[in-house]
């Protein structure tokens, strides 16, 4: 599974990089890195059935700190 | 530097605005467990309520013709306090996408097909919305009327075929729940579909006519509004209080239709309208989270982040609730009040700033 | 590394200046001398010698006081024509006194002698060879440095017949042939118009094709002409072999299974896209003409709709419609509804089904899969074959290899009811035979993998991908998407002729008027007019 995921995201960067390079899109490749690299972390985490911590219970928390919720 | 690609009409986007709203139709029937058989009270409530704010981010989109949310918060809020908020939105409409993508799941899993697990749902389902989002907004823009009236002739067909099972009683007696739980009920209606059509805002800059923008974004407001309603009336009087008990209620309540004991399954079809009204739902989102993250950037072209955002977007679909109930009850206590600053507060706000201090400044014929 | 690549750049080099060059040759051309003999030796050299160049010696006038020569090709060219109208003529019927130059000879045999029309007068050696090569007959003359090209083509070809594609029960009959000439006369006896006009390009190095874009100069978008002549000018082939080299050349999208480019065989047809603002491009050799821009409504019109009652019109237009759906998802929605959705199926009808699939060793999409398969070679099989071998092969195929294979147990009965539903419905829509015939596979896939869900996603797949293609710059699904409540009149119904007062309003923006309102009812007077 692991290694299915990591191939599939090799793909698509082998797709696109060379593509931004040849545009000479600076700006474009460091935001794809960037968020490619994300996806990536997280994707690997997912299938290794590391616990990642919902962006959505830090929500909550926040607004409990608050009182703000019926 | 332009972003978007493509240039849609007043009537694709009150199309698109309808079936946006639509597409949420399945997520907020966790308000049933609020207000019960008054429902459509709270709708028509939520209704008016809203008005006011669907027009003020309409008004915004006129009075900054061509600029989106992105560059209006730079231009109204300075270049450091604008990019914060900016930010704070890019988050919230990629938490949306997320959510949505993940009720998707939720919805095939829980009702269509229960032996499949959801990630393929919501994997197969996210690469046809990149593939459309990768042919910019005119697509969805173009398919959008399809949508609405595939969802009009579903929503009409079923309460005609329901007619015999119609029982107005159902909505006896009228507002006997808190007031408590009415506020409650009508502020999810408001947040959840209704005022969700903020996200807008990073659309209409692609209108190519600003003319009559209040007008149709209304129609649109409102068709969305008419068919939510209709969808719950239909609901309440034809399963009364047992509507309740069901996540979804519209599927529960297509299934009693029987057609000379031949087709009696016909919730096939409210399937399908769910899915293409979710369609035109997330394909919005994914464009408006993808063009505005570019925007922020200065990007030359949203597309090259269209694979990246959406592997984030799917992952976060998976881990964000651990079952479908905390869902539901996140979303009507602590979602409702998390969207209110994004909905009901900056927009507002923006468009008070903009009018005091006579925004945008012109100069020549070009906005700044 | 750095060698290869000088040792390419210098290859480039040397091309470019051998293809320069060649133009250059071309563009000057070697003119004619005004010796006889070494004109001939220079066109033997070119032309070779093959056994259909006839060069023919003749003695001019009727004291054989000039030397000429006359050039053709054997089987382009009329040959009583030939006899009766030149050669006669100049043997016998030529008196000129020896005083004349022999320039003047030249011009007083294409004044006073022949009297076939459309003369030129040639003076390069390429030009000549063309000619000659096009089926003109050359006319060379001693002392003169030109030469005379007349026209006598004649060859062997099809008459015009019905086409097989588009037979038709009301409605012309006729159908093009293959030679262009003869099409665009087919076209101009429909639209008698000054405003119908013309514009000619030869493609092909190697064939010289003739290609011809019509169209209607006050109907047409002027940008739709510029962009096709900038796209037939890009073509750089060796040889057009049928319209459809073109099509693949010119095409908006590549790489679609949807075609962007419309193809007719009926003249009428191809009259009503023209004067709806379309441009039709005729290709020399091929009888089916390209028009432009295609939508892909127009795959579910057909001309006999025009033709007939608008109720009948109305109705089978929607027939088309469903069977194109019919054709495409009924596989998938079966094998979708049998091995996801059983609850779905109405209760009687699933025991039957389930009596009907005992014992089937396949599960159900392995078993559409199979039947599709062997009905499309059945259908391939049948197309080339003459008539009565075809029907026999269709005989074999559908009743003893779908009935024995029922009762062999191979296959379930209603496998078989879905795989004849698909192939009837498939042949309604002729025209997009090859994308349905895609489509159902991608769609049988689908559902055998994810079952409803992956039929919608496919689907809606599918009307992205429609939605965003173009066909010459008028976005494909017009009349649907984005919504044109005018086009809706001649989309799902077919409105009466009368009440289509408009032109598609993308395509024939340029001059948006067909008629005025002109349907009258009969006067009060004439109202009885039959009584007495």
């Amino acid at each position: 599974m692991i290694i299915l995921v990591v191939s599939i995201y090799i793909i698509i960067a082998l797709y696109q990089v060379p593509n931004l390079i040849k545009r000479e899109c600076m700006r474009d490749l460091s935001a794809f890195c960037f968020f490619y690299t994300i996806a990536l972390v997280l994707s690997i985490l997912y299938v290794l059935d590391v616990k990642i911590p919902s962006p959505i219970s830090g929500m909550e928390l926040i607004l409990d700190k608050l009182q703000l919720h019926y | 530097m332009n972003i978007k690609e493509g240039k849609i009409n007043n009537s694709q986007l009150m199309f698109l605005v309808a079936s946006f709203m639509l597409g949420t139709s399945t997520f907020i029937h966790f308000m049933d467990t609020i207000a019960f058989h008054d429902s459509w009270l709270a709708i028509l409530t939520a209704f008016v309520i809203c008005i006011p704010f669907v027009l003020c981010y309409s008004a915004l989109a006129k009075r900054f013709q061509g600029k989106d949310l992105i560059q209006i918060n730079d231009i109204i809020y300075g270049s450091f306090l604008g990019k914060i908020i900016s930010i704070l939105y890019i988050v919230y409409f990629f938490l949306l996408l997320s959510l949505n993508l993940k009720g998707l799941g939720d919805f095939y899993v829980g009702y269509v097909m229960p032996e499949t697990p959801k990630p393929v749902f919501i994997i197969i389902f996210a690469l046809v919305c990149a593939y459309t989002v990768g042919h910019g907004l005119e697509p969805m823009a173009r398919i959008s009327h399809l949508t609405v009236t595939y969802a009009i002739f579903v929503i009409t067909g079923t309460f005609l075929l329901l007619y015999s099972e119609v029982d107005f009683t159902n909505f006896l007696p009228i507002f006997e729940l808190p007031i408590k739980d009415f506020i409650q009920s009508v502020h999810i209606v408001a947040a959840i579909p209704f005022c969700e059509v903020m996200v807008f805002l990073m659309v209409m800059p692609s209108l190519n006519n600003f003319g009559e923008v209040n007008k149709y974004m209304l129609l649109g407001f409102a068709l969305g509004a008419l068919c939510l309603l209709v969808i719950s009336v239909r609901d309440t009087s034809v399963l009364g209080t047992s509507s309740f008990i069901s996540n979804n209620a519209a599927y529960q309540t297509v299934r009693i239709i029987e057609i000379g004991e031949f087709f009696t399954r016909i919730e096939i079809v409210v399937a399908m309208g769910i899915t293409i009204c979710l369609f035109i739902k997330i394909c919005v989102l994914y464009y408006i989270t993808l063009a505005s993250i570019a925007q922020l950037l200065k990007l030359k072209s949203y597309k090259t982040l269209i694979i990246p955002i959406g592997g984030i977007a799917i992952i976060i679909a998976f881990i964000a609730y651990d079952s479908i109930v905390s869902h539901n009850y996140s979303a009507k206590n602590y979602h409702v009040f998390y969207t209110i600053p994004y909905q009901f507060i900056i927009p507002p706000v923006s468009l008070l700033i903009a009018k005091l201090r006579r925004l945008p400044k012109r100069k020549g014929r070009e906005l700044i | 590394m750095f060698n290869y690549l000088k040792k390419i750049i210098h290859y480039k080099k040397a091309i470019t200046k051998h293809t320069n060059n060649l133009d250059d040759e071309k563009d000057q051309g070697v003119s004619l001398t005004s010796h006889l003999d070494e004109n001939l030796n220079m066109l033997k050299n070119i032309l070779g010698n093959s056994n259909d160049i006839i060069i023919k010696l003749l003695n001019i006038g009727n004291n054989h006081d000039y030397k000429g020569a006359l050039v053709y090709i054997d089987g382009l060219v009329d040959k009583t024509m030939l006899y009766e109208s030149i050669m006669r003529p100049l043997q016998n019927e030529m008196s000129c006194s020896k005083d004349c130059s022999n320039l003047t000879v030249l011009d007083r045999i294409n004044e006073r002698l022949l009297s076939s029309t459309n003369i030129d007068n040639v003076s390069k050696i390429k030009l000549l060879i063309d000619n000659i090569l096009t089926g003109n007959t050359v006319l060379l003359l001693d002392g003169s440095n030109q030469a005379l090209a007349i026209p006598l083509q004649k060859w062997e070809k099809r008459s015009i017949e019905q086409p097989v594609t588009e037979s038709v029960v009301r409605g012309p009959h006729q159908g093009f042939t293959e030679t262009i000439s003869t099409n665009i006369t087919l076209l101009r006896r429909i639209i008698k118009n000054p405003d119908l006009r013309m514009e000619s390009y030869t493609i092909g190095d190697q064939t010289n094709t003739n290609v011809c874009i019509v169209y209607m100069k006050d109907i047409v978008n002027p940008k739709l002409i510029t962009e096709i002549n900038t796209r037939l000018d890009r073509i750089k082939t060796d040889a057009i072999l049928e319209s459809g080299y073109i099509e693949a050349f010119i095409e908006d999208a590549p790489y679609s299974i949807f075609a962007t480019v419309g193809n007719c065989e009926k003249p009428d047809k191809v009259a009503s896209k023209i004067l709806e603002g379309r441009a039709a491009i005729f290709v020399d050799g091929s009888p089916f003409v390209l028009t432009v821009p295609l939508l892909f409504i127009e795959n579910f019109q057909s001309t006999e709709d025009y033709y007939s009652r608008p109720y009948f019109s109305s109705m089978t237009r929607l027939l088309r419609f469903v069977s194109y759906f019919i054709t495409i998802l009924s596989p998938g929605i079966y094998v979708a509804l049998t091995t996801y959705h059983q609850e779905l199926i109405p209760t009687q009808l699933l025991f039957t089904m389930a009596a009907g699939q005992y014992g089937i060793p396949f599960p159900s999409a392995i078993e559409t899969l199979i039947m599709l398969i062997i009905f499309d070679i059945l259908r391939e099989a049948g197309i080339r074959l003459p008539k009565p071998v075809g029907s026999a092969v269709s005989i074999v195929g559908a009743l003893v290899l779908g009935e024995s294979a029922v009762s062999a147990g191979l296959i379930s009965p209603f496998m078989v009811i879905i795989v004849a539903l698909t192939a009837i419905s498939s042949f309604v829509i002729s025209s997009q035979t090859d994308s349905a015939a895609i489509l159902r596979y991608f769609f049988l896939l689908l559902a055998g993998l994810f079952g409803a869900f992956g039929l919608i996603m496919g689907f809606l797949f599918i009307l992205v991908y429609l939605a965003s293609l173009r066909s010459f710059g008028t976005p494909y699904l017009l009349p649907i998407s984005p919504l044109s409540m005018s086009g809706m009149k001649d989309t799902f119904i077919r409105a009466p002729i009368w009440a289509m007062l408009k032109r598609p309003k993308t395509i024939g923006k340029y001059n948006l008027n067909r008629q005025t309102e002109s349907y009258m009812k009969p006067t009060e007077n004439n109202r009885n007019i039959n009584d007495e």
